[in-house]
Formats: structure tokens, C-alpha cells, sequence
């Protein structure tokens, strides 16, 4: 890259910086603060230059790692049983829809409507919505989901004796694993917001009135005071 | 609850079964392909790349096609004009010429780097490999290496991955991306994916420099944000080809799919030939390739001031970067505008 010209150095940026943008934003649907969100990504950079081997045919991958812990904290965090339950099922749906994908669709991209790196977090974003009806239920199951492609593979290199490596989210953080659950969870937001949108906005009948509080917009910050006002509320106080 | 769990399975029904039916249809088995043809029924291409409505054929000539109906395994296309090419300058190419691999053709300091890999670890050559197809050890390693051998000759540092990507699925790019994301660490001037065909040996057969070769393919993916950047450096790529050896490039075809190539905008999908030509044939047409790119790349000793052609590549080269971030900007905004309007409203009793 030492000789591109100035407009591809700033193409490589400005595609970085806004693939990590939307990354942070993803995260912060997850229920992270800024603070986690940034120090998730920042690891999720350095461990993807961090390549461990784990026997003779599998390397993992720490950016890669990091993402799958990341789903598993994002599961342990689900509201209910039933949720985490669900979001189970969605990931092993997820995980069996990419096999049979991967085993009667066309051997090239271009035999599918659409590129399979895109049809990941399709049907991770839809089937994980569907049966988790959230986002962390679709970050979770396009995130393993997508974790079962490797583990297919080994077991494929080690029926067949073939040479080969499997590379546990080798590709760190442009691994399908990852750009499979931002999307699934962009994707979740927009059929959740817009099916509630439809409806008119979120129902808040037989709700925690704490959820409806976090659910309306929220009202715009006071103005400061001036002096003379403060003085007469401590007048009053007195 | 029966509501979702109903959705859900129809969801998956259709999204599983349904497309993998109509998809499995459209799938073209071994030894079939597609012809282009034009308005006057005259054959342009032959590809076993599946062709789609849209997608875009650029031939040897610059003739500019575009695929408007697919009947069967006959593409129907609509000629263009002739595609407006780059122009190369001489003295670079004319250099790699006279020096014929004795002297490093490369501008010395420049250390450029190139990436190689072969997403379809099987392909292979009939006549000289026995079959189309073997598993994890194809041919198309034997091409790679070639490729690889002329590119240290001339001055390259190349970092040559030889991991196996099969089975040769759908997943192989997913597999294959790995291994291009890790050669991206190194930074390369380029990152090169080597495949060959599926078609009659006709469509690729050629000579250089007196002897059998086989012409070179590029593959451009529409599915990828980095698309204009890439049709830019195919444009390069082939306008140097044609300078330097006329007859060895098979065109540039830009159909569905990504190929990994959003992950640089020097990523590059080549098809070497065809599984009915000679392997030693398609050894010879990735050599004449490799002679083109430290032109292309901006590197070659050759290339000193004003003429140098990357001094006249870099504007263009600069524009379709700028015009790709403004695209992926108004993308981002309009994305992000659209999940503000879903987000704001009011809630309902």
C-alpha cells in the first residue's frame, strides 16, 4: 500500500472509520455504554493481529474470539429464560439454514440472488429476530450461526484427510463472523422499529413503566437558570 | 407465541427451501456455460461465471456489453459503444521489455508487495492435470506458482498463500476471506485471487511471444463498495495488457458477487485460462500478466517523471477513490436518516 495514490490511502480510511462507526453504533444497541463499545472494538483491532494456534488443523483468531465472547455475554444478559432460549434455537436454525446454503445452493457468488457474505446476517438478522424478537437473540445467532461454518470445515478436513487449517474468525474484525452480527443487528432494528412504527409506536399497555420511560424520547434539557432566579429559589427554600 | 414460532418457520421454510429450489435449477452443472451473445446472434463471450440481467462485458476490442436476458444458458446483450480506456505510457512498459527479467524491472526502493491466493483450491487443467478437479491440490497452484516465480524475477516481494479453501461451495469465499484479510496485514500494492474457467479452450486460446498461452480474465464483483476503484484498476490492467501483449487479455467481466474485493481497492479475481487448456499454456499467459503490473502498480523502474503513467493513472485513480467515499457517504446518511425516521414517533396506548 506503500505506493497508492492519496484518493485510495483515503478510500481505505474513510471506509475503516465508518465500518467501525457503525460497529460502535451496533454496539451501543446491545445495551453497552460508549466506553465498553469503544474498548470492545479497540481489542476486537489489536486481537485481530493475534493469531493462536490450537492444534496441528485450527488457528483462532483473538478479534475473532472476542466477538464470540461477546455473543455469549450478550446471551447471558437476555431478559428472560425464555429469550435465552429462544435465542438458542435461532442459532442453531442459523447454523443449519448456512450448512444446507452453503450445500445445495450454486458453488459461486454469483449463483445467488445475493453474495453469501451478505446472506449471513440475512438470514441470521431475520430468523434471530424472528425467534429471539431482539437484537442481542440476532446478534447472538448470526455470531454463532456463522462459528458452525468452521466447525463444518474441520469436520470436513478431518473426513476427508485433506490438507488445510481451519482459521477460526481468522479474517479478525472484516471476519464474515463479525459483519454477520452488525448486520443482523441493523437489520433487526429495522424490521423491529418498523413493524412497531406501523403499529404506531411501541405498545406500553403492561409494561415496566421503567422500559416506557427508556422508550419515549426524552424531553430536551432545562435551561440554565439565571442568577436572579436562583437567588429567589433559595429565598423560597429559605 | 404459536404466532411467532409460525412466522419463524416460514421464514426459514422459504428462505431455506424455496430459494434453494428455484437457485438449484439456475445452478449450471460442470462443462455447462453461458454465451453472450449480441443483437446480431453473434457469440462475444463465453463464461462459466453464472450471468445475471446487468451485468457487463468489456471484450478485447473495448466493446462494451451489457447483459439485458438470460434464456437457458444464452445471455442477451446490448452493445454499448467502445469503453473509454486509460492510457499507458510507453517508457515503463518498454523498459520491462528490453530488460526481460534481467535487471529487477521494479523501481528500486519502492518494495511493493503483491498477495496471491486461489479461493478454488481444485481447479485444475484436463489435458495436462487428467481431471477438472482435485481436491485441495488443483492445478491452479502450479499457475499460482509460475505467477509467483515471475513476480520475485522482477523485483516483487510476494507473499503467496497456499492454504485450501475446500470444498468448492458457496462458503469457499467466506474460507478464502480469512486468508486475504491476513494477507492484507502486509499491506500490498495488490491482492490477487487466481481461478480458471470452465469453458471450450477456444475462448481462452493465444499466442506470446510465438508460443501457446492462454488469454487472462478479469473479474470485477458489483456487490462491493469498493466497485468503481477495482473497475479502475481492471481498466489499467487490461489498457497495459493490450500495450504490451496484444491478444492475451480476455476482457473484464463485472457480474454479481463480492470476491473479497471490498476488502482493498487493488483486489483482483483472474481467470487463467480455462479447464480444457494446457496448463503449461496457462503458465505462460500469467507470466505475460505479471509483466504488466509493475507498469499498472506505478513501480517500474521505467516510470520516471511526468510521463511516468502512474502520474497519469493517479488522477483517475484519485477520482473514482473520491467518487466511491462520496457514494459510501450518501449510503451511510441515507441509511442513517432512514433509521432516525423508523426511530422516532410517538407510543401507542
Amino acid at each position: 500500500m506503500r505506493n497508492f495514490p492519496i484518493g485510495l490511502i483515503s478510500l481505505v480510511i474513510v471506509s475503516i472509520l465508518i465500518y467501525f462507526g457503525v460497529a460502535h453504533r451496533v454496539l451501543d444497541k446491545l445495551r453497552m455504554n460508549d466506553k465498553s463499545a469503544l474498548a470492545v472494538i479497540a481489542a476486537i483491532i489489536i486481537g485481530s493481529f493475534i493469531d493462536i494456534p490450537l492444534g496441528a488443523r485450527v488457528t483462532i483468531n483473538a478479534g475473532g474470539v472476542i466477538a464470540v465472547i461477546l455473543a455469549i455475554y450478550v446471551w447471558l444478559g437476555a431478559g428472560t429464560a425464555w429469550e435465552k432460549v429462544r435465542s438458542i434455537i435461532a442459532a442453531i436454525v442459523v447454523a443449519l439454514s448456512l450448512y444446507l446454503a452453503g450445500r445445495y445452493l450454486g458453488a459461486d457468488p454469483e449463483q445467488i440472488f445475493i453474495d453469501p457474505i451478505y446472506i449471513y446476517p440475512l438470514i441470521a438478522g431475520v430468523v434471530g429476530y424472528l425467534a429471539g424478537r431482539s437484537r442481542r437473540g440476532a446478534f447472538f445467532a448470526a455470531v454463532i450461526g456463522v462459528l458452525s461454518l468452521d466447525v463444518t470445515q474441520y469436520v470436513y478436513l478431518m473426513r476427508t484427510g485433506l490438507r488445510g487449517t481451519v482459521h477460526v474468525g481468522g479474517a479478525g474484525a472484516f471476519d464474515s463472523l463479525i459483519l454477520a452480527g452488525i448486520l443482523a443487528v441493523l437489520l433487526a432494528e429495522l424490521i423491529g422499529e418498523s413493524l412497531e412504527r406501523m403499529q404506531g409506536g411501541p405498545k406500553t399497555e403492561g409494561r415496566p413503566p421503567e422500559l416506557i420511560k427508556n422508550l419515549r424520547e426524552p424531553a430536551p434539557a432545562p435551561k440554565p437558570l439565571r442568577e436572579e432566579e436562583m437567588e429567589k429559589r433559595g429565598d423560597d427554600d429559605a | 407465541m404459536l404466532k411467532i414460532w409460525k412466522c419463524m418457520a416460514l421464514a426459514v421454510f422459504l428462505l431455506v427451501t424455496c430459494s434453494g429450489n428455484t437457485l438449484a435449477e439456475m445452478e449450471s452443472p460442470f462443462g455447462e456455460y453461458f454465451s453472450l451473445v449480441n443483437e446480431q446472434n453473434n457469440i462475444v463471450h463465453q463464461t462459466a461465471i453464472q450471468v445475471y440481467p446487468g451485468d457487463t462485458y468489456i471484450a478485447g476490442d473495448n466493446s462494451k456489453y451489457v447483459v439485458v436476458e438470460v434464456n437457458g444458458y444464452t445471455a442477451r446483450c446490448i452493445y454499448q459503444g467502445k469503453e473509454p480506456m486509460p492510457t499507458i505510457a510507453d517508457d515503463s512498459l518498454a523498459q520491462s521489455s528490453i530488460l526481460e527479467g534481467a535487471i529487477p524491472i521494479v523501481k528500486q526502493g519502492s518494495q511493493p508487495t503483491i498477495a496471491v491466493y486461489h479461493t478454488h483450491s481444485d481447479e485444475s487443467y484436463v489435458p495436462t492435470d487428467g481431471k477438472e478437479s482435485i481436491e485441495g491440490k488443483g492445478g491452479i497452484y502450479d499457475v499460482g506458482a509460475a505467477f509467483v516465480d515471475k513476480l520475485k524475477s522482477m523485483g516483487f516481494n510476494v507473499q503467496y498463500n497456499m492454504e485450501n479453501h475446500n470444498p468448492h461451495d458457496v462458503n469457499a469465499y467466506n474460507r478464502s476471506r480469512k486468508t486475504a484479510a491476513g494477507l492484507m496485514k502486509q499491506a500490498p500494492d495488490a491482492i490477487i485471487d487466481i481461478h480458471r474457467d470452465a469453458v471450450p479452450p477456444g475462448e481462452y486460446q493465444t499466442k506470446v511471444k510465438g508460443q501457446d498461452a492462454t488469454k487472462v480474465k478479469l473479474v470485477v464483483g458489483r456487490s462491493n463498495p469498493n466497485m468503481k476503484t477495482n473497475m479502475e484498476f481492471a481498466k489499467n490492467l487490461k489498457a497495459a495488457m493490450d500495450k504490451k501483449t496484444p491478444g492475451l487479455s480476455d476482457g473484464i467481466f463485472m457480474g454479481k458477487g463480492s470476491y473479497n474485493q471490498d476488502l482493498s481497492p487493488r483486489a483482483m479475481l483472474i481467470e487463467v485460462g480455462a479447464h480444457t487448456n494446457d496448463k503449461a499454456a496457462a503458465e505462460k499467459g500469467v507470466q505475460a500478466f505479471a509483466e504488466v503490473l509493475p507498469a499498472v502498480l506505478g513501480v517500474s523502474a521505467g516510470a520516471t517523471g511526468q510521463t511516468a503513467p502512474e502520474a497519469a493513472k493517479k488522477p483517475a485513480s484519485n477520482q473514482k477513490a473520491g467518487t466511491t467515499i462520496l457514494i459510501i457517504l450518501v449510503v451511510v446518511a441515507a441509511v442513517a436518516g432512514g433509521f432516525y425516521l423508523v426511530n422516532k414517533g410517538s407510543l401507542t396506548k
